[in-house]
């Protein structure tokens, strides 16, 4: 069963995953919002298993229509799994954002899993956060 | 409601440059952006001969066979981190690189909408020089990826987008083939295309006559300035290497 999700400002969720084991495991994705901003993705390049990253690092990049733009972590982690459906089926990033989409997974430690709730936003909040900040051009 | 234009510096290199100047040009006025200090800007370039792959150079894009093999014919080689295949820049080819922040509250762009401005923007000036009917815009027209540019009666490419955004900040950008010299896209497999489906203005316009740079650059620039809704003003290139 899986937890909610929460947001950062710069569009990518991150989700705990079941914690039933010593190691907190956490996934991370780009949010609809941002899949549609991007365009059909063409290519992506995700980190190797075993990087670790500060929040804010840039953990991979993503081509889009004839655009690279990058994916910053929303905290501190250790990649311990990338989505490997993703080498040949970059778009799965557009279809399901939320699901097959995913991107990364991550053992993170107790004061990452804290950080989460204090300081990133709920699906609500984002929702909020995404009328308050239109882009032109936006649909 | 309208919001006021937002200022935009036009830096026009005078001379020929290297690709690595031109990375190091860019990237000056990226960190001043970044950090707060800068403004944001229209850098217009072009290039001493170089071949160049975007962010995918897997062996099936590129082997280091064939860079030598580029670089034997007397052009640079450069891998860069944009979006887009191979491509070629040289003498007589307008290379554009807008270093524009996408969230300034007088912009507010999203990427996407940003590479649709672009490419608009290259099929706007193409549009004035060949005829608007003859020019196609490769995204619009529903094609996949590698289409987004300017095409001649929707079958030659005459001029090209490769994009990168990193931190709220565009780099990169678009070329426009005016009067190159079209024999150095014979060795490489342009954009995933075949050659023969790559051109230049002067190639296009009847009797021969050739369209330079020098005359397209006053023609994009209105374009980018209308479609962007920024103004541009021109500035003295203050990077020294």
């Amino acid at each position: 069963m899986c937890q909610e999700r929460y947001f950062t400002k710069k569009h990518e969720w991150i989700q705990l995953l079941d914690a039933n084991k010593k190691s907190i495991e956490v996934r991370v994705g780009i949010s609809d919002h941002a899949q549609r901003a991007l365009g059909d993705v063409v290519y992506c390049e995700l980190p190797s298993v075993g990087a670790k990253f500060k929040r804010d690092d840039t953990f991979a990049t993503l081509e889009s229509v004839k655009a690279v733009s990058d994916c910053y972590m929303p905290i501190d982690g250790e990649i311990s799994d990338v989505n490997e459906k993703l080498k040949s089926e970059a778009d799965l990033i557009n279809k399901s954002p939320y699901e097959n989409g995913w991107l990364i997974q991550a053992f993170i430690n107790d004061k990452e899993k804290k950080n989460i709730s204090s300081t990133l936003m709920t699906e609500k909040q984002y929702k909020q956060f995404l009328e308050t900040n239109k882009e032109a051009g936006d649909h | 409601m309208p919001h006021s234009r937002l200022v935009v510096q036009l830096i026009k290199c005078k001379k020929l440059v290297s690709y690595a100047y031109g990375q190091s040009l860019q990237s000056h006025y990226i960190q001043r952006l970044a950090i707060g200090r800068g403004s944001p800007t229209l850098l217009l370039l072009q290039f001493e001969p170089v071949y160049t792959c975007g962010l995918r150079r897997s062996s099936s894009i590129i082997t280091s066979t064939d860079v030598d093999r580029l670089r034997s014919l007397g052009a640079d080689f450069h891998e860069t981190d944009r979006g887009g295949l191979l491509t070629f820049h040289g003498p007589g080819q307008l290379v554009a690189y807008p270093v524009l922040p996408l969230q300034h509250p007088q912009l507010r762009l999203a990427l996407r909408t940003y590479i649709s401005h672009l490419e608009q923007t290259l099929v706007d000036t193409c549009g004035e020089i060949l005829g608007h009917t003859r020019i196609y815009s490769g995204i619009d027209t529903g094609k996949s990826v590698s289409y987004a540019g300017a095409w001649v009666d929707n079958q030659r490419k005459v001029a090209f987008m490769g994009i990168r955004y990193s931190r709220g900040i565009t780099s990169h950008g678009v070329s426009i083939n005016c009067s190159i010299n079209m024999n150095w896209f014979d060795h490489i497999v342009p954009c995933g295309f075949d050659r023969r489906q790559i051109t230049s203005l002067t190639d296009e316009i009847p009797d021969k006559k050739m369209m330079t740079v020098e005359e397209v650059i006053p023609i994009f620039i209105k374009h980018f300035q209308k479609i962007f809704n920024v103004e541009l003003i021109e500035s003295d290139c203050d990077y020294k290497q």
